[in-house]
């Protein structure tokens, strides 16, 4: 197929550079990097050193080259057929990396703000727990697809061995399936973090009216303070530069400009009938403890 | 009266904050004071608000001292209804004095807020006489003795270093504590 003996008379090379960027020996075999071929017997001289992908049963072949099609494809190594596939399993790779890392970081933040509000007896913790657990998976699947694609760094491109139909194995389709399915674990993330609320403003009451106006008129207040940068109501918790800080959603915090040009975060939270002094006050310490430089004014209060 | 709140309870399970109150705004305080003790955090709350609102004192005053409040959730809520009012409820000391001697550490937490922050010196008395029926080494020792020294040192956030009297109901000294009292709308720009 290079420039190996056919049917029909080869023309002569008029250069030892041939298809692919090969090179003829004065041997007469054509070196291929990996190992050489023979045009005169149209084989190679040994085995492809590359063991193939089971997920590409072509690949497996230990003689034919770029997958007998090589008006297609090429083999510039001798090993394999198109840096194209490197490409796309890279990109499955990196998808299924980020898709899992960005996944188990959600997770890791719902579950611990719906432990905080369960703990405060607020019922939407469930909620979180639960996109929690949904995240969790999504992560291990972006992790499986990751390893896939890994492991099928060199091999054929999943989306042309679904067009190859019927003779791609349940176990290519299973590989294939875990690859893309770290595409999906990405674009999940994405999407959802796109979508997610952006913890601005007012979220809906979660407690008593009492509790509620007593938030809200501390809102108030602060909007018409000249060094409030922007408040939230009942939002997760954020830093001086308003990154989340997960774990806590206090009732009430602003992001305050000082003076000098610093910015600091003030928080209240309001006590609820069945919660103690001694409750609130460790509850404060936590805040501070979490804003650490960022803390301002952080105080409980009492509702009415 | 027994039969009447369970009843009254069976009704308002599963209901949201704003359904609650609704329906129970048209009780009245013998009904709301006993849903103090409701188990349910929603309902328990939502009566506790509601008394908050209607600034009912003596008579909650009056509930502590019969014995109305049976639960620990009960208790605390009825304390912070309590507390709420500050200094201007003039029995409030009386509920505090008899909750301050309660088994339960979170209910004598609780009623010490109070008679901290009424910062009457002869609360002292109260305080003490309850810290000698305590269990040596319990955990009511250490705030027992943490608000003596608030009590002693005339500063409240001694004992809760966080609070912040947003209504100025305790009447605390603004010359030492005034960022500690009011609107917190009061910062330079």
């Amino acid at each position: 197929m290079l420039s190996g003996t056919g049917l029909t008379t080869a023309a002569t090379a008029l250069t030892n550079i041939l298809y692919s960027g090969q090179w003829t020996m004065k041997s007469g075999q054509q070196y291929l990097r990996a190992r050489f071929y023979d045009p005169a017997s149209g084989t190679f001289n040994r085995l492809d050193p590359f063991a193939g992908n089971l997920a590409d049963p072509q690949s497996l072949h230990k003689y034919l080259y770029a997958h007998g099609n090589p008006v297609a494809f090429g083999d510039p190594s001798g090993q394999f057929i198109d840096f194209a596939n490197h490409v796309l399993h890279l990109g499955f790779a990196v998808a299924g990396i980020y898709g899992s890392a960005a996944n188990f970081q959600l997770a890791a933040q719902e579950f611990g703000e719906s432990i905080s509000l369960l703990n405060s007896g607020n019922l939407e913790g469930f909620i979180l727990f639960a996109s929690g657990i949904g995240h969790t998976l999504l992560g291990v699947l972006g992790a499986a697809g990751a390893g896939s694609a890994l492991a099928n760094f060199n091999a054929f491109p999943g989306a042309l061995r679904l067009v190859g139909g019927g003779a791609v194995p349940l176990a290519a389709g299973a590989v294939t399936a875990l690859e893309y399915g770290a595409a999906a674990s990405a674009a999940a993330a994405i999407l959802w973090m796109a979508m997610a609320d952006p913890n601005r403003g007012n979220r809906p009451q979660h407690g008593t009216q009492g509790h509620d106006r007593t938030s809200r008129d501390t809102v108030d207040d602060w909007a018409n303070d000249p060094a409030t940068v922007e408040t939230r109501f009942n939002q997760d918790l954020v830093d001086a530069n308003g990154n989340r800080v997960p774990g806590v959603r206090p009732d009430a915090q602003r992001i305050r400009k000082l003076p000098d040009g610093r910015r600091v975060v003030d928080v209240v939270e309001v006590q609820s009938p069945s919660q103690t002094a001694k409750f609130m006050d460790d509850k404060i310490q936590k805040i501070k403890d979490l804003l650490g430089p960022d803390a301002g004014d952080v105080y409980w209060i009492s509702p009415y | 009266m027994a039969n009447e709140m369970r009843f009254i309870e069976v009704e308002l399970k599963g209901l949201s904050y704003e359904e609650l109150d609704a329906k129970m705004r048209g009780l009245e305080f013998p009904q709301l004071s006993s849903l103090l003790n409701s188990r349910t955090t929603k309902v328990g709350d939502t009566a506790a608000s509601l008394l908050i609102e209607r600034g009912i004192c003596n008579e909650l005053v009056d509930a502590m001292l019969n014995g109305c409040f049976t639960s620990k959730k009960g208790k605390i809520r009825a304390l912070n209804v309590l507390n709420s009012f500050g200094c201007s409820c003039p029995r409030s000391h009386e509920g505090y004095k008899l909750f301050v001697l309660d088994r339960d550490a979170d209910v004598v937490v609780s009623a010490l807020f109070g008679l901290v922050f009424l910062q009457d010196l002869g609360n002292l008395t109260y305080i003490r006489q309850a810290m000698a029926k305590a269990e040596a080494g319990s955990t009511k020792i250490e705030f027992y003795n943490l608000a003596i020294q608030a009590l002693k040192e005339g500063n409240p956030f001694i004992y809760s270093p966080h609070f912040h009297d947003r209504r100025d109901v305790w009447g605390i000294d603004k010359n030492r504590f005034g960022h500690r009292v009011g609107s917190f709308n009061r910062r330079e720009g």
